[in-house]
């Protein structure tokens, strides 16, 4: 199978396998080539992650890559003004010559103060070479700010947190009754996109009941068994209601579980600190029927308290369940009515529903061994996480299922990488679990809690303890850093790969922050926002087009996570080469090391960064071409008999099917995850003395052991008129800013009502004298205003209006995108307090009025 | 004798235009023209509100209405049911068009590409259209016949929603659960027998 370039003249037919680009799953597909074109993209029959399925995106691809509209050359900017929408006034230059000045540039950077030189991608892939990059000039600046501005920064830590992998995926394989709170997992969204769709279909005709709780009839909604629709930025109340129903109202949850599997028992004083062991400095338990006290790890866990006072050197105690348990108390349905406009019996009904499927106290046998069988789960993405309190929240969803039980169990949430054949989750001194897996990624672990002190990062990461990334401070970082303390600026910037511009907040903020960094190379595909910044373009090759290595790898979150499922590797070879030109970003960023003089440590880097070990370490004083050293990557990681000539032949390899106890290891790994979040305190104490000390107003009200309910900003500051709220929503078939230059996909859009109209309840409408298909104004309280077409729908709370976000372009190569459709992110408020102090999310609740045009 | 059909179920398509796409890149339309679009309706009052994903294509029906308006005889139903538009014997009277009660057929103006202009060479190799000449949904027969026996779509669709076989065949999967699910024709009043099931 293994297929060079084509050349010219020869007569082919081929299909060669590759790994898709179009989203973040890197489904393995394979292309037709006839006579040099490609023309054709297929899943492969039975090959994961996607199982041979591909969807509308996938199959779009070439028109990614033959688009006319890409970058062809190597560009310099002519007009030093810069700005949104302003003519860059490119002029092409040789690659000798682009390579010599981004070089130049570099080495000034790195001479004045290497830590302003910040590298960004949004590629998964190739993220390692990045980040050896920054580490070879000496800078700690490296980001895929791309994602985690309105993404993961509520959903990481938490899945950290209940699995010490960086999500979780529901096991639909035994499970009941889903409750999905604002997410499309298993409608063709979400990680392993195409997988878990087939596992969620089937799981819905067996019978499994799935609730949706979004303010959009998503497309999870749109099949659902019952859609709930509720107040944007609120599912934490209705979480602290279900929980006080079952812990307060009905006493039913999972005891067995908090008593083995968590911090429930361990106990805490009035200082909410836990009560250690003098010597060891374990934390203590008490043993519920004599009242002995001991370090956890010493006393019989199922014997240890729940509830009850003790005392512990003079000093009076409790388990860290009665704490939590006594802030449920005020949160009762009523109360969760009201702010999240749910009636309070649905909301006591799903409570029951969610209970009673959950089976407490049963086990399935499997492989052997006796695993507790819970037939229900809860589960989340952005919906909880793109808001103000996105880290409170997404802890609350992970105590639901602590309350039932349902974590790395069957029927549960499950981790996607926790635990695997040479690898499992570690444990720190108070016996928590956090990642052992060596290719858990590009995410701090959310636990243990990480040292404060004066930001080095320009994304000021230092004042996020426990948080995944802090992404979405960038410009923060980049107009106030030095009220932080940060001791330098940002003198450039290289931007490999991604849309910084368009997919963060207000693109005016953002500009804001470009404006004040030096030099900006931007390695691009197409003429984007972002690449319209640069003052040197260069063109990135598609993935069609390049060679690289390990884009899936079976321990990662874009395979199923089910026990008996398996795993897959795959790689991206090139195909076609269309923009003749355009090399691979990773690759440039080797050749201008070299350049700038600091090969040898880039080298070492790499190794490093990409986990290459023994024989195929690459050599400090040696130049190694890009598939040399992609060889050496593969070899070292999937073993040496699996280089490149293998994936070449085979295109893939699959993994041996999951077993039971890597699926399901709550049993087996002898850690615990904490319900009760003793590490947040002196977390938020460290971080209040570092912004006191500085001046700083910063909010740690969310540094608390147990998580309430807090309204989002723009609910607080908006004035009354601005009585509605802007929210977003998510199509199968587009996906980042490179969907939209993609003409069949754009075809697609414009043929879906959805998606450059603006959703609004039609009874609302009509209450506003806006009829279907009239044009109707946005305002927000900032003063931004957006004019769009009304779709009056049945399917939208009412006081929200839904624009998907990615549209209104104002730079693409497609011009047919630019002005079409409406950008959700330039409305969001891109500002210190609509963000999480704890983990950097960025609120995208937006209070608007809305009026007939 | 084979007689091929395909059901489509409700229940499990998600609205995600993979079906869509597949048709499209597989069989080389021209820009605008798509075989297999998938229509949405939103069912119900808020908030009990569902929406139905409602995928359509060609019916390949046993008795054909476009082959029997078809003058110039440009239509013609295989042995195994399936109903083609032989494109150099189409002259574009569009009769076909305004007898398909299912809006399948899909009369080409001008063959285009999807950047405008001139077509790309991706193009230039696989679009298989003339211009003023009638298009549709051809069940991939030429994937049929090529021994690859799904067509396009259905081996895409990531939640399994379309199922291919043999109708006459009452032991195929697509039988039993046409039988299983009560499995109906669009617009059966129309009465031309379609080969194309809805599971609801």
């Amino acid at each position: 199978m293994a297929v060079a370039l084509p050349m010219a003249g020869v007569k082919e037919d081929v299909w060669i396998p590759t790994a898709c680009d179009m989203c973040y799953n890197g489904c393995t597909v394979q292309v037709h080539r006839v006579d040099g074109v490609a023309v054709k993209v297929e899943g492969i029959p039975g090959v994961g992650p996607n199982y041979g399925m591909t969807c509308a995106k996938g199959l779009s691809a070439l028109m990614n890559v033959y688009s006319p509209n890409r970058v062809q050359a190597p560009m310099v900017r002519t007009n030093p003004a810069k700005g949104i929408g302003v003519d860059p006034g490119w002029k092409e230059v040789s690659w000798d010559e682009a390579l010599d000045l981004f070089a130049v540039k570099l080495k000034a950077a790195m001479d004045k103060d290497p830590r302003s030189i910040l590298t960004h991608t949004f590629d998964r892939y190739t993220y390692a070479v990045a980040k050896a990059f920054s580490t070879a000039v000496g800078s700690p600046n490296v980001t895929m700010g791309s994602a985690g501005i309105f993404c993961g920064n509520g959903t990481h830590p938490v899945a950290f947190t209940l699995t010490a992998s960086n999500e979780i995926h529901d096991d639909l394989k035994y499970c009941n009754h889903l409750l999905m709170f604002g997410a499309s997992a298993g409608f063709v969204g979400g990680h392993n996109a195409m997988g878990y769709s087939v596992e969620m279909q089937d799981a819905r005709q067996r019978g499994m009941k799935l609730t949706v709780v979004d303010p959009v009839l998503n497309y999870a909604a749109s099949h659902a068994d019952e859609w709930i629709p509720i107040r944007p930025g609120t599912d934490g109340a209705f979480a602290l209601a279900m929980m006080r129903e079952w812990v307060i109202v009905q006493d039913s949850y999972d005891k067995t579980f908090l008593k083995l599997h968590t911090n429930a028992t361990y106990l805490v004083g009035a200082d909410g600190r836990y009560a250690r062991h003098a010597t060891s400095n374990k934390p203590l338990v008490a043993i519920a029927a004599t009242g002995a006290i001991l370090p956890y790890d010493e006393a019989p866990s199922d014997e240890a308290a729940l509830e009850g006072t003790f005392t512990v050197d003079g000093v009076e105690v409790t388990p860290a369940f009665v704490p939590f348990k006594a802030h449920l108390e005020p949160y009762t349905a009523q109360f969760a009515s009201k702010i999240t406009s749910i009636p309070a019996a649905t909301i006591t009904r799903v409570a029951h529903e969610v209970l009673e499927a959950a089976s407490i106290g049963q086990t399935i046998q499997l492989e052997g061994d006796t695993y507790p069988l819970r037939g229900a789960a809860i589960s989340w993405y952005r919906g909880i996480s793109a808001h103000r309190h996105a880290m409170a929240t997404g802890q609350l969803m992970g105590q639901l299922n602590m309350l039932l039980g349902a974590v790395d169990v069957p029927g549960g949430v499950l981790n996607s990488s926790s635990m695997g054949p040479t690898w499992r989750p570690n444990l720190d001194p108070d016996g928590f679990i956090y990642p052992g897996n060596p290719l858990a990624g590009h995410m701090k672990p959310a636990l243990p809690r990480r040292k404060v002190s004066a930001p080095e990062t320009l994304e000021l990461q230092e004042l996020f303890p426990v948080s995944v990334y802090a992404r979405a401070m960038l410009w923060l970082g980049l107009l106030e850093g030095e009220k932080f303390g940060l001791p330098y600026k940002c003198e450039v910037l290289v931007q490999c790969r991604g849309n910084v511009m368009q997919t963060s907040g207000d693109p005016e903020t953002m500009a804001k922050a470009f404006q004040t960094i030096g030099f900006i190379v931007s390695i691009n595909t197409f003429p984007d926002e972002t690449a319209q910044w640069a003052d040197l373009l260069l063109p990135d090759m598609h993935s069609l087009e390049r060679l690289t290595p390990l884009v899936g790898n079976p321990n990662n979150f874009t395979n199923s996570a089910s026990v008996e499922e398996s795993g897959t590797w795959n790689f991206q070879q090139p195909i076609v080469k269309v923009v003749e030109k355009a090399r691979n970003w990773g690759e440039v960023l080797f050749d201008v090391a070299e350049r700038a003089g600091i090969l040898p440590d880039m080298n070492s880097a790499v190794n490093a960064a990409c986990h290459i070990t023994g024989e195929y370490q690459l050599r400090r004083d040696q130049k190694y071409t890009w598939e040399d050293f992609a060889d050496r990557w593969t070899k070292s990681t999937v073993g040496g008999e699996h280089g490149l000539d293998y994936f070449r032949e085979h295109g893939y390899l699959k993994e041996d099917k999951r077993l039971a106890k890597y699926a399901y290891p709550m049993i087996h790994h002898g850690g615990r995850i904490p319900l009760y979040l003793e590490h947040f305190l002196d977390a938020g104490v460290a971080v209040k003395e570092y912004t006191d000390s500085r001046g700083i107003e910063w909010d740690t009200s969310d540094y608390a052991a147990v998580m309430d309910y807090q309204p989002c900003t723009t609910e607080k500051q908006a004035p009354a008129q601005f009585d509605m709220w802007l929210v977003n929503q998510k199509l199968p078939f587009m996906a980042g800013t490179y969907s939209a230059e993609n003409p069949l996909l754009m075809d697609l859009a414009k043929r879906n009502s959805k998606v450059f109209n603006i959703g609004i309840n039609r009874a609302t409408a009509l209450k506003k004298g806006i009829a279907d298909g009239d044009e109707m104004w946005i305002e927000t309280p900032a003063g931004k205003k957006v004019k769009g077409l009304a779709r009056l729908t049945e399917g939208i709370h009412p006081e929200c209006v839904s624009a998907p976000g990615m549209f209104g372009r104002t730079s693409a190569g497609n011009k047919d995108a630019v002005g079409r459709g409406v950008h959700f992110n330039n409305l969001v408020a891109f500002t210190l307090d609509h963000m999480d102090p704890v983990s950097a999310a960025l609120d995208s609740c937006v209070k608007i009025k809305v009026s007939k045009a | 004798m084979t007689r091929w059909g395909m059901a489509l179920d409700l229940e499990r398509c998600v609205g995600c235009y993979a079906c869509s796409m597949a048709c499209k890149t597989e069989n080389g339309t021209p820009d605008g023209v798509w075989y297999s679009p998938v229509y949405e309706k939103e069912v119900g009052t808020y908030p009990n509100t569902k929406r139905m994903f409602i995928p359509t294509l060609c019916m390949h029906c046993e008795d054909a209405p476009c082959l029997n308006a078809c003058p110039t005889k440009a239509i013609t139903k295989r042995t195994d049911g399936i109903v083609l538009v032989d494109q150099t014997k189409c002259c574009g009277t569009r009769a076909c068009v305004a007898a398909c009660p299912y809006g399948a057929m899909n009369y080409v103006h001008e063959v285009q590409g999807a950047f405008g202009g001139e077509l790309i060479q991706l193009e230039k190799q696989s679009f298989k259209s003339t211009a003023g000449t009638v298009q549709k949904c051809t069940f991939c027969s030429h994937r049929i016949d090529a021994g690859k026996f799904e067509p396009a779509c259905v081996e895409v669709c990531p939640t399994k929603a379309r199922i291919f076989g043999d109708l006459e065949d009452p032991g195929s999967e697509i039988s039993r659960v046409i039988r299983s699910r009560n499995g109906s024709p669009a617009r059966p009043e129309a009465g031309t027998g379609p080969s194309v099931y809805y599971l609801r």
